[in-house]
């Protein structure tokens, strides 16, 4: 492998982060790469020497907290997984709008919720009635 | 060993790498690698993690027609170097209570 198709390839899965950071992180392999090279190192056994690219994207995908699950990044198709927002924790209680339907819906809900217990009540009380003769 | 022990032991071993001078990635892997197997990952991550912490500094620099990031220990790192070789003086001490109880069992 090329050390450009290296960078592209982490480049492709490292596409979850924000482009400074991945820039960053881009430079400092393209550098480490460099430097090998300056050593005496062909380009080949200079990029063999760093790693494997998938494994080194999948490590660096699951040391950020709370993205992408790393068996999902290392499988990903990486625009498709940009489209799969990370789910936030839900929130305790009830958002607004549900609030707001539920007083909206009173008069409706309300006199069928008392209709429902109503005829429950009477239901026991004809049962309770025929126990009794 | 703890996950957490050996990151904060790996931090100051970067450090030391770097406080008799700057330095720059691909050296200090190679000097840590008589001892330590360092990946480029890790030390990426810790090189961040010490820049955050103030405890070394980060410079470019022109080299062979690169640019190259030279890495320089702060007295916040060297401190936390003076910290590290005190905490462990105790657990060298523990560490020699602990193995000389199975030689005198041998």
């Amino acid at each position: 492998m090329t050390k450009q198709e290296f960078l592209t390839q982490l480049q492709n899965g490292l596409s979850v982060l924000t482009e400074s950071d991945a820039q960053e992180r881009l430079n400092f392999y393209s550098e480490m790469i460099d430097d090998r090279i300056e050593e005496g190192l062909s380009e080949e056994e200079a990029v063999v020497q760093i790693g494997d690219v998938n494994e080194i994207t999948a490590s660096i995908l699951s040391e950020i907290p709370q993205r992408v699950p790393a068996s999902a990044a290392v499988k990903q198709e990486n625009h498709a997984n940009q489209q799969e927002t990370p789910k936030k924790p839900r929130k305790k209680g009830m958002e607004p709008w549900q609030i707001v339907m539920l007083i909206l819906g009173a008069p409706l809900w309300v006199p069928l919720l008392i209709a429902a217990f109503s005829v429950v009540i009477a239901l026991i009380a004809v049962l309770w009635s025929e126990v009794g003769s | 060993m703890d996950i957490q022990l050996k990151r904060g032991m790996l931090d100051v071993c970067v450090l030391a790498a770097i406080k008799n001078g700057e330095s720059y990635g691909y050296k200090i892997i190679k000097d840590m690698a008589p001892y330590i197997t360092l990946s480029e990952s890790t030390l990426y991550t810790i090189l961040k993690r010490l820049e955050n912490a103030q405890m070394l500094t980060v410079r470019s620099a022109e080299h062979g027609g690169r640019l190259r990031k030279y890495y320089h220990i702060t007295d916040k790192g060297r401190e936390r170097i003076e910290e590290f070789k005190s905490e462990w003086c105790e657990v060298m001490v523990m560490y020699q209570f602990v193995t000389k109880e199975d030689s005198v069992n041998d």
